[in-house]
Parts: C-alpha cells; structure tokens; sequence
C-alpha cells in the first residue's frame, strides 16, 4: 500500500512518523517505522520527499492506478510552430520584445 | 484506553489550524506578543492544503497590472462580482488585494524563492492568468512553503501545540476564552485557556464518497474535517454558506488524476504551457488559451473569465462528454524541452504534484510521453462556496475576541492562498489588541460536552467502528445533497444524521482511532449544517447551488448570505448582506 520503507536504507530517525499528516506511521523499537494505516495515506509525499535518505516511496494500490495513454503531440512540427513557441514562452513569463 | 487526563495550557492569542494561514497568523501573533500557542491536528511543516506545496498565489502586481490598465479597484470589482457573484465580503477582499504581494515578500524573507533570473516581467516574477481577467497569480518554489513558515513560526517564541485536533471552544459570558484540544497520539485532553483565540481549520472535508472509493483521496486534504466551523457553531457563532458546494461528480472531471493532486490545472487558461484538452477522438477540445488577450479577456466587462473562453472556445469538458466524447484528457506533450521542464517544476510544487511526479516516474510516464485522464472529483464545500462563521472587515465572528482566517472563514470566496496569509496577518493584529485589553485570561467553560463523548467511547469494549460511521455520513450526503437536491431530500438527510448520533456506539483503540471519532462528530455537525441551510435558500443560484423544487434563481429573496446559529436547542436562520 502507499508508503514503502526500503529497511535497508532506513537509519530509524522517524522523520516520516514526524511529519506525516495522516499519522500513518507507527514506530517499532530497533526497527524502522511501519504503516500502520495504508489506507489513511492520501499521497501528499511528505514522507518521501522529508527522508533524509530517499528510502521511502509511494506505490498506488491496484484500483487507484493510472491507466496508460499515449500522447498525441510530441514536440513542436513546423506548422504554428514559431507562434506556439512565442505563447508558450509568454506563459514562462519569457517575453522578448521584437525589435 | 484508561481516564481521560485534562491538561491545561495559558496563553495571549491561541491558534487553531496551523495551514497557511494559522502559520501566518502565529508568525505575526508572534512578533507583537510573548504568550501565542499554535495548536495543530498534525505537524504544521507538512499540515493543510499545502502540505507538500501549492504553486500559486494571486495579488495585485502594480508594476504588471498598471500596464495593463487594471487597478486595484478593478481587480477587486473583478473578484467580488466575477468569482464571488457579487456576494463576498468586498471588505475582507479588498484587504487581501491590497497585502497579498506584501506576504509574498514575507515568504521570501522566510526562505521562498519567488523569483527567476529568466522572467522578463518586473521583479522577475513568474505570473499567469488563473482566476482573474489580468495577469496577476505567481508561479514559485512552493513545494515546502509550510517547512519554511514553520520555521518562522518558531524563529518567534510561539509555542506549537502539535498532534492536537481542535475540538470544541471556550466561552465565558459570551466572550471567547479559549479552546479544547484532543492529543492524537498523547491521547489527553487540552484545555488552551485564551484571551483571543484565531481559528483556522480550512474547509470542511471528508462528508461525500469518493470517486475511487477510498476515503483519503480526497482532492482536498483528508485532515480538513471542518472542525473550526463545528466548534464554533457549537458555541453559538453565526455560520453562512454551507448550502454551496462545486465539484459535484461533475462528468468533465479535472486534473486531479484520481485525487492525487490539489491543483494542476486545465491546460486552457491556465498554467500549462504545453498543454491542451483532448477528447477520446484526438480532437483538441480546449486549445490553449494562456495569452487570455486572444479571447478578449483583459479587464473585466460583466461576464466570467472562464465563460468568456468557454464561449470563446464554442464547447466545456461536460459538453464533450454529454455528446459521447469522453474520455478526457489534458495533453501536455507538446511544448519545446523548456516548456516541459517549466511545467514539470511547477506541478512538481502544487500540493500532491510532486508525488504524481514521481508516482508517473515509477509507471514509466511522464507528460512528454503520456495524457492524463481528468477525473471526477468529489463535492467540496470549497474556497468558492466561502462556508464558515461570518466575520466583519476584520476576521471577527460574531463570538468577541474569536477571529477565522483563511478558508475557515465565510463569505470571503476564493480568496485562497492570498486569503490566507493576509487574513492570519490581520486576525493576528486584532487578536493581540484585543487580548491587550485585558488583564486576566477568563475563565471558560466548554470541555464538558468533548469529556462526555470521550468517556463514553472510552467505556465501551466492543461498539460501531468509526469507519462506518464516516461511511454513514457519506452514504447520506452523496445520496441526500448531490445531484438531486429538495427540501424533502435534505429533511431525509437531516432524519439519517439524527439517527447516526443517537445509535452510533463507537469504539477506540487508541488515541489515533478517537481522533477520528471525533472527526465523525465535527463532520456529521457539518453535514447537518449543509442540509439545514440547503432546505432554507429556497432558489437555486448557479452551478454552486441548484435544487429540483426551487429552479429559477430568486434575487429579491435570496440575492444575500444565509445565516445560521444555535439559540438554546432550537436553530435560527437570519438574511445577512455583505457590507458594501
């Protein structure tokens, strides 16, 4: 379910108990946190992105899963190209006025 | 689990909710007082919706929006009349127009990079078109604005009360005195004795079933169980709005890919670069539309933003998928390797974003390669419902001495993340006058009716698991105020709610599972609200509101806010009008 620990990795210093919004984690003695409630997880990535040593990552249960589909577009072709281009930087707040 | 301890704590200015604007609040309390306690269900460096990041902020910019020809007035004519349907508190608007850009500096002071060497726009500010019809929401590293403010919160004296949900209010005479708290992991009860209390619990959460069928995923934060609000009613505050909701299992969806991101965005008019609406024949439904001047959309001339393109673009998400074209989906492969990355970086800082980010690495997608489906989300009672205590100019409820700020405050629609931190700012500023003016902490009481329901759980050896009951709730209003809304549906809905509180029998294992009993009494106390005012405005009023038994919109009755509040054991309804 959502949160994985890699055991190997983790050094016990329950930075993801800390700080985790659901309280999802639950603390062992001698031994690295364990989800105590996988179904309370709602994906935030806390605990992921606070792990001081990346051992955590998240892994969607089978019926929340994203079914692949290909995209249509790909990198910009020829056709419009240049005043795509220009929109596109427009929305990076990159306007270069044109001399 | 064995007695209930009672602890109790003193303070100048208590803080419920430590989000954006409970952290924003305590750093000001902070710096004008020596005795401030923020209190918070979690920990306040990944709490709220911006748990793990929000990308946007609107403000006024002078140096953007003088050029193009929109002053503040404007732009708070823009979102009082555009966003708020002319029915927002213009006071409380006007106030977070003109300070937002003020706490946007405040975020850089603490920390937040708000600017990019690549921005050709004054201050090198990363602006785009989100809710308004000029250029004014900022783009930046939000991804861990909570860890920075946290930070700031502590950098000043305030004492954080963490892993302690906000239960009930005290009162002495009327006045406010303060706050009972529940430790989610000590298991006791808080009682936060206060001259000024600030409440900030966000928006009411957790009460319809979700479209994937777990309760957490939630599009909102599953934390956000409406707290603030039934605490205050409780206590005897005036409470507005809750009768509106969007969202809805609307059939178009949005980008939320299942709930696993707050935000995001339609690729049209809004912060995509590469991005367009695609329906399952490959057509581009919604092209882009991020230069709102190719619609017309510039100042605002009577008609919404987001109607304008609409029209502009000749069809909606729901229209494609009426007509037999659905799926949906944003693609957002196009776009130079600058654009991509750009979008990338900004998703990866709205909250959940960076956990799709890396969700999609694990699948082997990426938005280059792959579409992403819209999804339907659950109703929210959201920042454009504005449900919550009404409050004055200055974020005071009707109880003296108790302000809301944020979300938790009602009739101040969609005023966001700006709305936030301005309305903590200034709910600091008036609590700390406020306990200024008075020697003692008063004596309250309040904790009597949270120690009962408390105890009776704790009694019990076998009984009802929590869960059901929440399931309960749902199961009521997913069915009794969706998409069929009536009188004699919500008077069915309010007849199930009052028997869910009079058979539950819930158990706990420990203080964790009696926080979420005590979630279940904050949401049902929601849910009744919802269904009380839903039978009261007796006309239907756009997308946020619409019954089957009173269709048409009705101005000369209804053009006002709908007031509730507990007098003994009876609810009175009052019309209130929002100061012009």
């Amino acid at each position: 379910m959502p949160p994985v620990i890699d055991e190997e990795l983790c050094t016990e210093c329950e930075k993801c108990y800390d700080v985790c919004p659901q309280d999802c984690f639950g603390l062992r003695e001698g031994a690295p946190p364990i989800v105590a409630y996988p179904r309370e997880c709602w994906h935030c990535g806390a605990c992921v992105i606070d792990c001081p040593v990346d051992a955590i990552h998240l892994e969607l249960p089978l019926h929340m899963q994203i079914v692949p589909s290909p995209a249509l577009f790909g990198p910009p072709g020829p056709e419009g190209a240049e005043d795509l281009r220009k929109a596109a930087a427009w929305s990076r707040s990159i306007i270069r006025e044109e001399g | 689990m064995n007695e209930l301890e009672i602890v109790e704590h003193t303070c100048d200015v208590l803080v419920v909710g430590g989000g954006l604007a409970g952290c924003m609040a305590a750093i000001r309390a902070g710096e004008l007082n020596d005795r401030v306690i923020l209190v918070d269900k979690s920990n306040p460096e990944r709490s709220g919706c911006a748990a793990t990041g929000v990308d946007h902020i609107w403000a006024y910019f002078p140096e953007v929006q003088g050029p193009e020809g929109v002053s503040l007035e404007d732009l708070v004519d823009d979102h009082v009349n555009n966003l708020g349907g002319g029915l927002a508190n213009r006071a409380v608007v006007h106030y977070v127009a003109e300070t937002a850009l003020d706490r946007i500096l405040d975020l850089e002071r603490f920390g937040v990079k708000i600017r990019y060497e690549d921005s050709t726009l004054p201050g090198k500010f990363r602006l785009v078109y989100q809710l308004h019809a000029c250029r004014n929401t900022l783009h930046y590293d939000g991804r861990d604005v909570k860890r920075s403010m946290t930070k700031a919160v502590r950098e000043r004296g305030v004492e954080i009360a963490d892993r302690v949900i906000g239960i009930d209010l005290l009162v002495h005479d009327g006045q406010i005195a303060g706050a009972v708290g529940y430790g989610t992991r000590d298991g006791k009860l808080h009682l936060f004795r206060s001259k000024a209390v600030i409440l900030s619990t966000g928006r009411p959460n957790r009460l319809y079933k979700t479209p994937v069928g777990e309760v957490f995923s939630t599009r909102m934060p599953p934390a956000m169980t409406g707290d603030g609000k039934a605490a205050m009613f409780r206590a005897g505050a005036e409470i507005i709005n809750m009768e509106y909701s969007s969202g809805g299992y609307s059939p178009g969806g949005r980008n939320s890919s299942r709930g696993l991101v707050r935000g995001g965005g339609l690729p049209g008019g809004s912060y995509q670069p590469p991005g367009v609406g695609v329906n399952a024949l490959g057509e581009v439904y919604q092209p882009r539309a991020h230069e709102m001047g190719d619609y017309g959309v510039t100042k605002y001339e009577g008609i919404s933003t987001r109607g304008k393109v609409a029209k502009a673009v000749g069809t909606t998400a729901a229209a494609e998928m009426v007509a037999g074209r659905g799926p949906l989906y944003a693609d957002m492969s196009w776009g130079s390797d600058e654009d991509q990355e750009y979008m990338r970086w900004a998703i990866s800082n709205e909250g959940g974003g960076w956990a799709l980010n890396h969700i999609m690495a694990q699948y082997g997608m990426d938005y280059r390669t792959h579409k992403i489906e819209l999804s339907p989300t659950e109703p929210e009672h959201s920042g454009l419902s504005a449900c919550g205590p009404i409050v004055d100019g200055h974020c005071q409820t009707s109880i003296p001495g108790l302000y809301a700020a944020g979300d938790e405050a009602g009739g101040c629609s969609w005023t966001a993340v700006p709305g936030a931190l301005t309305m903590g700012y200034l709910a600091a500023e008036q609590a700390v006058e406020f306990a200024g003016k008075m020697e003692n902490v008063p004596e309250g009481k309040g904790e009597e009716r949270a120690l009962e329901f408390c105890s009776e759980i704790m009694a019990r050896e076998s009984g009802d698991p929590w869960l059901d009951a929440q399931a309960f709730i749902q199961n009521t209003m997913s069915h009794y105020n969706t998409n069929i809304k009536s009188e004699t549906m919500a008077k069915r809905g309010l007849e199930c709610l009052a028997y869910l509180k009079d058979t539950m029998r819930l158990v706990a294992a420990n203080p964790h599972e009696m926080t979420h009993c005590l979630e279940v009494r904050n949401i049902i106390e929601n849910g009744e609200m919802i269904l009380r005012a839903t039978i009261e405005r007796k006309e239907s009023r756009g997308f946020l509101f619409s019954r089957v038994d009173y269709p048409e919109r009705d101005d000369e009755n209804f053009f006002c806010w709908l007031g509730q509040r507990k007098e003994g054991d009876a609810v009175v309804f009052e019309k209130r009008f929002p100061q012009s």
